[in-house]
């Protein structure tokens, strides 16, 4: 976490000398500290951690495709003016257990234009769809797949 | 050579951007219903904001504004789905009839 804040300090500082090195590790340290304490995250070595990387990568990489496919199916409904068109309140269960996995899940879900997670509780996620065809098997769409996976 | 391709395909996506964001802004006046409007502003939000910063990045080359960039990228699809559910979240709750606006659906 350290070396991650202290890239993100160099990024932006955009330049590498002593000063900023020095000011850089301080608030690093501190930023790390405070996370720790506050936040509580912890840094674990995961042995699995390097297919679990690969297993991230991908699911951004699908992410982002879904992103920009679900962006022109959205701008086509707007130049019809809507044809047709079924928004949709949904409420669905889904088989993820950690808060982590069902956060990420709704972000997906509302990245993706179209739908967007309204309220997600006790395992329960109520998603508003622009278009029925747009929420068409969502509670088993591809990102709760691959999070199932990552989370086993 | 690669360079005028880089260049051209720069200014396409920059262009085909705004082009994005026009639609977004005209979504918001074509749909009728506060979270149809939100659908309209998140296609800004994801392909709009895509094609422009990745213009940007072409257009400029691998740089410290590049990675810069994409910092952008990362903070704003961080933080604007959790806006989008505090609206979308209020908007649910404070309605008097939710099933006027939209079918509702339990599976």
């Amino acid at each position: 976490m350290f070396i991650l804040f202290f890239l993100l300090w160099l990024l932006m500082a955009g330049k590498v000398t002593l000063a900023v090195c020095l000011w850089g590790a301080a608030v690093s340290a501190l930023m790390c500290g405070f996370c720790r304490r506050v936040m509580g995250y912890r840094w674990r070595w995961n042995r699995r951690g390097f297919g679990q990387l690969r297993a991230v990568i991908r699911y951004l990489g699908n992410l982002l495709v879904e992103m920009l496919k679900a962006g022109f199916v959205v701008m086509k409904l707007i130049y019809t003016r809507g044809r047709d068109m079924e928004p949709k309140l949904i409420w669905f269960d889904t088989t993820l257990h950690s808060d982590r996995a069902r956060a990420t899940l709704a972000d997906s879900i509302t990245l993706t234009a179209g739908t967007i997670t309204v309220e997600t509780r006790e395992g329960r996620v109520c998603v508003h769809a622009l278009d029925a065809s747009l929420a068409e098997n969502i509670e088993k769409s591809r990102f709760q797949q691959e999070l199932e996976r990552l989370e086993a | 050579m690669a360079h005028n391709i880089v260049t051209v395909l720069g200014l396409a996506l920059l262009v085909f951007g705004v082009f994005v964001f026009f639609s977004a802004v005209l979504g918001l006046y074509r749909f009728d219903y506060a979270l149809n409007r939100m659908h309209a502003a998140a296609v800004g939000d994801a392909l709009g904001i895509f094609c422009v910063l990745m213009g940007l990045i072409l257009l400029h080359g691998w740089s410290l504004s590049a990675a810069k960039t994409t910092l952008v990228f990362l903070f704003l699809w961080l933080t604007s789905p959790v806006a989008s559910h505090l609206i979308a979240e209020m908007e649910v709750v404070t309605i008097s009839n939710i099933k006027k606006e939209c079918e509702v659906e339990e599976r």
